[in-house]
């Protein structure tokens, strides 16, 4: 091997230095500094029902491994956007992008989705549901969902007619949590659950990040904060405040959880 | 797509077994009561009560296979209803299929119970009607037929020909019931009455080109033809009509496909 060759070899392997703040400042990126993959990207989402807007420039974007809590009260547009996230309904103006595709049938696959309303068929059992979704979902671990269910003491055989409400969501929950998808939607989550169940239903959802991004769409705030990495008020349909944790921490001095009274007592 | 197909049966299964067994137990029991050995039990006075009995049953049965008949169409809608656009819909929907997918399970649901329906009205008729004269005068009849219009008709020929066209318009109305849903599920108020107005406009509009088809395919009925010639022309027009049918079906089914695609209203 020649001394160039062997200098070549030699610098090839050399560590990457991360700039200093002057080369920082000039616009040098640190090569160690991983760029965050943008998994969802809502841009001025629009939705109108009849004459009446439900929806008016929602932009949202959310990055793997990050936790949004949408948080609002009831009739705010919360629901209409999960669903056009998920591309249940069609925005009326605006683009929803999951991993750069247009959200509709094509990225089924991508999202995992607890709606509002229960959607089991009350006719069947627990076992049933988990059963279809290991058959239509290749990304379904069915261990870990008859796990989940052990822990919450709830048997797969169980009929839904026979289930409360809250352990009906916590089936659905666990069923929606134990897939391993780009992007997790919540929507309302934390509403029929028992208090002392909430805590290990937030854990469920903060695991998820692990796999990809998690949407929490709530009106119930309590418990979020050590979940959340940004938090979105909205009002009325429109996105009235959005950022991240420290940033509400730094600027309001409160947690997020303890602002949402205050920010829908001003509103 | 087989899971799609295994899962829409499974539900509709449950819903119709019930009928059928029913059925066919009373077809069993019509035709005890049209043998010697439960005419022998009334004497010659009592004659007529033995008649009216067992003409009674015979018109109940033909009511019940008729009204089982609507049954299957109606529960077939009402699954179609439950599975897409109700709560359930938001599984359904978010599942990792194509909407064509989701409703050609559907349509290959209904055909299959449509087939169902014919083979047991065949059997309900062998069960009755076997080694009676009321048998051996319609045998009679197609065989003159056959004779007298030189045309070769033979019994296993003839149910599976009338027997497929059949199960095909009975497939295209459980079709257009779906696409009538999906139209009306794009409107917020009234959906009952745009869901009935829009199944008898559709109806009549594709009548009419049923019959535009028809006159270019050459199936028109002779203007001075007798009875025997009628039934001959309508044996021999079964394959035309069904091809027909099969047509109206897939233009139903793109076009449900094309609705719930573009303007699901999931709310």
């Amino acid at each position: 091997m020649t001394s160039a060759e062997q200098n070549k070899k030699v610098n090839n392997k050399m560590p990457e230095v991360a700039p200093t703040p002057k080369q920082k400042s000039a616009g040098v990126k640190d090569p160690s500094e991983k760029k965050p993959k943008v998994i969802l990207k809502c841009t001025k989402v629009s939705k109108k029902f009849g004459l009446k807007k439900v929806l008016n420039d929602c932009s949202i974007s959310v990055n793997k491994g990050e936790a949004v809590v949408i948080l609002a009260p009831e009739g705010n547009g919360k629901t209409t956007l999960a669903k056009i996230i998920c591309g249940l309904i069609h925005p009326g103006k605006g683009v929803v992008t999951i991993k750069n595709k247009i959200a509709g049938c094509g990225t089924n696959a991508m999202v995992s989705y607890l709606p509002e309303i229960p959607f089991v068929r009350y006719e069947g059992n627990v076992s049933e549901l988990l059963t279809q979704y290991s058959r239509f979902f290749k990304d379904f671990s069915y261990k870990r969902a008859f796990k989940l269910l052990k822990h919450f003491k709830i048997s797969p055989k169980t009929k839904f007619d026979n289930l409360s409400t809250t352990a009906v969501q916590i089936v659905e929950t666990i069923v929606v949590a134990c897939r391993r998808t780009p992007l997790y939607v919540f929507d309302d989550p934390l509403v029929h659950a028992d208090p002392k169940y909430r805590d290990a239903l937030i854990k469920i959802m903060a695991d998820c990040k692990k796999n990809g991004a998690v949407i929490i769409l709530t009106q119930v705030a309590a418990g979020l904060d050590e979940l959340l990495d940004k938090a979105v008020f909205m009002r009325n349909g429109e996105i009235y405040i959005s950022a991240d944790k420290k940033s509400f921490e730094e600027k309001y001095g409160n947690s997020v959880s303890s602002l949402y009274k205050e920010v829908y007592r001003r509103a | 797509m087989l899971n799609l197909i295994y899962y829409d049966l499974k539900a509709t299964i449950k819903k119709l077994w019930g009928y059928l067994v029913l059925i066919c137990v009373f077809a069993f029991f019509v035709r005890f009561l049209w043998s010697d050995a439960f005419m022998s039990a009334f004497g010659n006075t009592d004659f007529y009560i033995g008649s009216i009995i067992k003409f009674a049953a015979a018109g109940f049965l033909g009511a019940l296979g008729f009204l089982t008949a609507i049954v299957t169409i109606v529960r077939q809608a009402q699954w179609f209803d439950e599975n897409i656009l109700s709560p359930q819909g938001q599984l359904t929907n978010m599942l990792p299929v194509s909407r064509l997918e989701i409703v050609l399970s559907k349509i290959i649901v209904s055909l299959f119970w449509s087939i169902i329906i014919v083979l047991m009205a065949i059997g309900v008729a062998s069960v009755v009607m076997v080694q009676t004269k009321i048998f051996e005068t319609f045998v009679k009849a197609i065989t003159e037929v056959s004779i007298n219009n030189n045309i070769h008709i033979s019994m296993p020929r003839l149910l599976l020909s009338l027997g497929f066209c059949i199960a095909t318009v009975i497939t295209s109305i459980v079709t257009l019931c779906f696409l009538s849903q999906m139209i009306g599920q794009m409107s917020n108020s009234f959906r009952n009455l745009i869901i009935l107005l829009s199944f008898v406009a559709i109806f009549a509009l594709s009548l009419a080109l049923q019959y535009l088809a028809a006159r270019l395919l050459g199936i028109t009925v002779p203007s001075d033809a007798d009875p025997n010639q009628l039934i001959a022309f309508a044996i021999a027009s079964t394959t035309k009509c069904t091809v027909i049918n099969i047509c109206t079906i897939v233009v139903y089914w793109l076009a449900t496909s094309y609705i719930l695609r573009h303007h699901l209203n999931l709310l």
